[in-house]
């Protein structure tokens, strides 16, 4: 971008004073705009691949475990022992048994399955529904942009986990249908964010020139406006999959999410409350799953943000 | 009944007779269970036939003997008292989950309310604590004319409401046509026996003076002297409640042994001594301070911390280590609470009776008593409750056996097995682990159970539009006298046999000819082969009755709850 601006003032000519006041505004706004931390850590480029290292790996253990389940865990996620019920962690379950003496460690190995599914399967709806609906509101502005925005503002009236819990209500319980209530709420913060991001790009020179080149609207949004404000829709994603994993574990603890006896790590908690007292590994575990989880994707999405943005300039 | 509350039922010396009728399912969240007895009813009916030794023989239970008891006048023998040594005064600091709605006596279906009204009013009859016999309440004996149609109750002289007021007949009158013409019906089944004009309006019922009663029936209705004892013929001043009803559901005025003095919505409801008791020396206690703590941890912590003296709603998971407690007392009930799996028979593959009796052997009881209840709870065998007045003692009930349950599938007319949806109420853990055991349990058989956890007032929706395959149940009986759970369980107007569908007509006329049949021997025969009849169509899954499961700190004396439901504080005590 900043290639662009410069070599455009630099085509441009006579009057000097104002554009090289106009030059230096605009890497200016740009950093504000790009956020706090690439200016608070100037430099600290190691720092930053640390955390999409680690945090990718994390992932990448989690989503291994996920693929390798019933390889990896020791017991059926369903397999029932009446003879071990409330085993504490330690010999033949590591982590315990519940109260129908299932293997907590196995229900946790094969619930990534369903949890990592969850989050991400969760995002995609609202991501790509965001970012059109935000897109056309942003670019096209008008009468687009008044009824779009609208809506967002119509959703975000409500308070997203009771408008959730509201439409599941409705649909029924089940993942399928908590997907289509995310889907239909979540959109509005990737809207409001892709609007913004327009708005702004809208009028930057490159686009300008790409309209002067003759390139209709579809392909100015597509291949050069979204590749450049997409970072931020997608960092906010990385973020949103552990808020759907945690709405997940909310959902089953209402009996709205996935169908017992399925070990999803929110229900597997539920199960658990009964027993906090006297057997608290049934949901303590389960717990530190989501805990850990949603540590790896909030230092991968932080990592993601810091390597996008250099790549912006 | 299955209001998600913890009411367990062993009841192996129960007598009691169980009901609910045709009340359409609101009872079945919640009703309560308040009631009445029959036993007292039959005894009524016997003396005036002279037959009451042969009662007493078949009912082992049944009071040494009834007759006394029920027309002596003898004011409660009760079973089992701990007395010994009791002190008044104190206070008892109680806790439960859920707070009251509506304390009005007729329009009532709630646990939550009936339990606590009932120590404020008193009614005619009333259960004895142990659950099984008919005790004189206010009225202090009654004659039943020979032809069973009229009843004439003696009142008992010089009691006076909380108020000052004294008791008349014209009150009693005021309290049973109210509650028999209830706009909402909810209870008014239980009265149909009672005379009515064309317009619809009771008859029948004169004061001839202000201590008796004279009811004159339109037909002779067995269960008559159970029903008089259900809650909610609870003797209300007609002073206080005449013209301004709606009062009774915030407030109370009867002459029970204690006085509603103060309700705290979502906090607290208390009950203190009624100065006017007539029962000499009762209640013990000054005061009944009745908390509502939702979380079970809490209250639990709570009792263990001694800031409360006694809780209900124990998680059954946490009964083992508060049984390990020194300072604490599990105390376990007889109640009349039986657990089921209603089953769907309007369609495939359920309406095949060979399907259902395969389900039946596949399930094993013992297990599901042991990893859900703890092994609190005994195995069901037949849809009454076990010890219940006229519970059939000679029935094996479905003991597990899965080759059993293959050969019967096998013959069905989904040999291979089928895929089976239940529907549990969500967040109720108990209700989820049942489903789940039997899940695992019908695997064996080749039946993939689908567990759809469905919000609360879903699930009832479902069942009283019979949109369901199979639904978990429940019932707590209202009064002791069998009619009305046979009404409930299988004629078809007044519940289609727990919604079930099944209509069987042989058992359909056992269930009318019960009802109207005045002798013991009789009915016993009736209602033994109704019991098979229901076993041999498998019509639900039985599964287990359970006790009422109370935890009190050992200072707590002679608490009271008898298998109709309501707690029984007259009688509590606390050592000082």
């Amino acid at each position: 971008m900043a290639t662009d601006l410069s070599s455009a003032t630099a085509t441009t000519g006579t009057s000097a004073s104002a554009d090289a006041s106009a030059v230096v505004a605009a890497p200016l706004a740009d950093a504000t705009l790009r956020g706090a931390a690439a200016v608070r850590r100037p430099g600290l480029i190691r720092w930053r691949e640390r955390n999409l290292i680690i945090g990718g790996t994390l992932i990448a253990l989690i989503a291994l475990v996920a693929l390798f389940a019933p390889v990896i865990a020791p017991y059926g996620a369903q397999e029932t022992d009446y003879a071990a019920r409330l085993v504490p962690p330690g010999g033949d379950h590591l982590l315990g048994t519940d109260n129908l003496g299932r293997d907590i460690l196995s229900r946790i190995i094969h619930g990534s399955r369903i949890d990592l599914r969850v989050g991400i399967v969760s995002v995609i709806f609202p991501l790509v529904l965001g970012v059109v609906l935000g897109s056309l509101a942003g670019y096209y502005g008008g009468l687009v942009d008044t009824f779009v925005m609208r809506l967002v503002d119509i959703v975000q009236a409500f308070p997203f986990l009771i408008l959730i819990i509201a439409i599941v209500a409705v649909l029924g319980p089940g993942l399928r249908n908590m997907y289509v209530a995310v889907a239909l709420v979540a959109w509005v913060s990737y809207a409001r964010l892709l609007r913004g991001e327009i708005l702004v790009a809208k009028h930057r020179e490159y686009v300008e020139a790409a309209r002067a080149m003759g390139a209709r609207d579809v392909r100015v949004v597509g291949r050069h406006i979204l590749p450049n404000v997409i970072s931020s829709a997608l960092v906010f994603a990385m973020a949103d999959v552990i808020l759907y994993i945690v709405l997940a574990a909310s959902l089953s603890y209402l009996g709205l999410g996935e169908r017992p006896p399925a070990p999803e790590w929110g229900a597997m908690i539920t199960e658990g409350r009964t027993f906090l007292a006297t057997a608290w590994w049934i949901s303590a575990f389960p717990g530190l799953a989501i805990v850990l989880t949603g540590i790896a994707f909030s230092i991968f999405g932080d990592g993601l943000a810091d390597a996008l943005r250099p790549n912006r300039r | 009944m299955n209001d998600g509350r913890w009411r367990r039922d062993e009841l192996a010396a129960l007598t009691l007779g169980i009901t609910e009728g045709r009340i359409d399912r609101r009872a079945f969240t919640r009703r309560a269970l308040a009631l009445g007895l029959s036993l007292p009813a039959i005894g009524a009916i016997l003396t005036t036939y002279g037959a009451g030794a042969a009662v007493r023989a078949q009912e082992p239970t049944a009071p040494a003997n009834p007759i006394t008891v029920t027309v002596g006048g003898t004011p409660i023998a009760v079973a089992a008292q701990d007395i010994d040594g009791a002190t008044p005064g104190g206070v008892f600091r109680y806790a439960r989950a859920e707070d009251s709605n509506n304390l009005d006596p007729v329009t009532n279906d709630g646990n939550v309310n009936i339990w606590i009204f009932m120590n404020v009013y008193d009614q005619l009859v009333r259960v004895g604590s142990d659950g099984a016999s008919l005790v004189p309440g206010l009225a202090e004996s009654w004659e039943v004319s020979p032809d069973g149609v009229t009843y004439t109750f003696k009142l008992r002289p010089g009691v006076l409401f909380s108020d000052g007021t004294p008791l008349k007949a014209s009150d009693v009158l005021y309290s049973f046509v109210r509650a028999a013409n209830d706009p909402a019906e909810t209870w008014t089944f239980t009265l149909t026996a009672l005379q009515r004009d064309a317009a619809g309006q009771v008859q029948g019922i004169t004061t001839p003076d202000d201590t008796t009663v004279v009811i004159q029936l339109a037909q002779p209705w067995a269960p008559f002297l159970s029903d008089v004892a259900m809650f909610n013929l609870s003797i209300v001043s007609e002073a206080f409640a005449r013209g301004n009803e709606a009062r009774l559901t915030q407030e109370c005025m009867g002459t029970g042994p204690f006085v509603m003095a103060e309700w705290r919505k979502g906090e607290v409801i208390r009950l203190t001594k009624n100065p006017n008791y007539w029962e000499e020396g009762l209640p013990y206690l000054d005061e009944v301070q009745v908390f509502v703590v939702p979380d079970d941890n809490n209250r639990i912590l709570q009792l263990q911390g001694g800031e409360i003296d006694g809780t209900y709603d124990v998680p059954a998971s946490r009964v083992p280590e508060l049984r390990q407690d020194p300072n604490l007392k599990v105390i376990e009930f007889p109640s009349t609470f039986s657990q089921y799996v209603t089953l769907n028979h309007r369609n495939p593959p359920l309406d095949d009776v060979n399907a259902r009796l395969a389900l039946q052997y596949a399930t094993d009881k013992q297990t599901l008593i042991e990893v859900v209840l703890f092994g609190v709870g005994v195995e069901a065998t037949s849809f009454m409750p076990k010890g219940a007045l006229y519970w059939n003692d000679t029935l094996p009930g479905f003991p597990y056996d899965v080759e059993r349950a293959k050969t019967l599938l096998a013959q069905s007319k989904t040999p291979d097995g089928f895929t089976l949806e239940i529907q549990t109420s969500a967040g109720s853990a108990e209700e989820e682990q049942l489903a789940t055991v039997l899940k695992d349990l019908w695997t064996q058989i080749g039946v993939d159970l689908q567990i759809s956890p469905l919000e609360r007032s879903v699930v009832l929706d479902n069942y009283r539009s019979n949109a369901f395959q199979a639904q978990i149940t429940g019932w707590t009986n209202d009064i002791i006298d069998p009619d009305e759970l046979v009404a409930y369980a299988v004629l078809p107007e007044s519940s289609e046999a727990y919604h079930t569908g099944w209509a069987n007509p042989e058992a359909q006329d056992l269930a009318r000819r019960g009802a109207a049949e005045l002798d013991p021997a009789k009915r016993k025969e009736i209602y033994f082969r109704i019991q098979e009849i229901f076993n041999e169509d498998a019509v639900m899954l039985l599964l287990y009755h359970t006790p009422y499961v109370d935890v009190t700190t050992t200072r707590v004396r002679n608490f009271g709850h008898p298998p109709t439901g309501q707690w029984e504080w007259k009688q509590t005590w606390l050592e000082q």
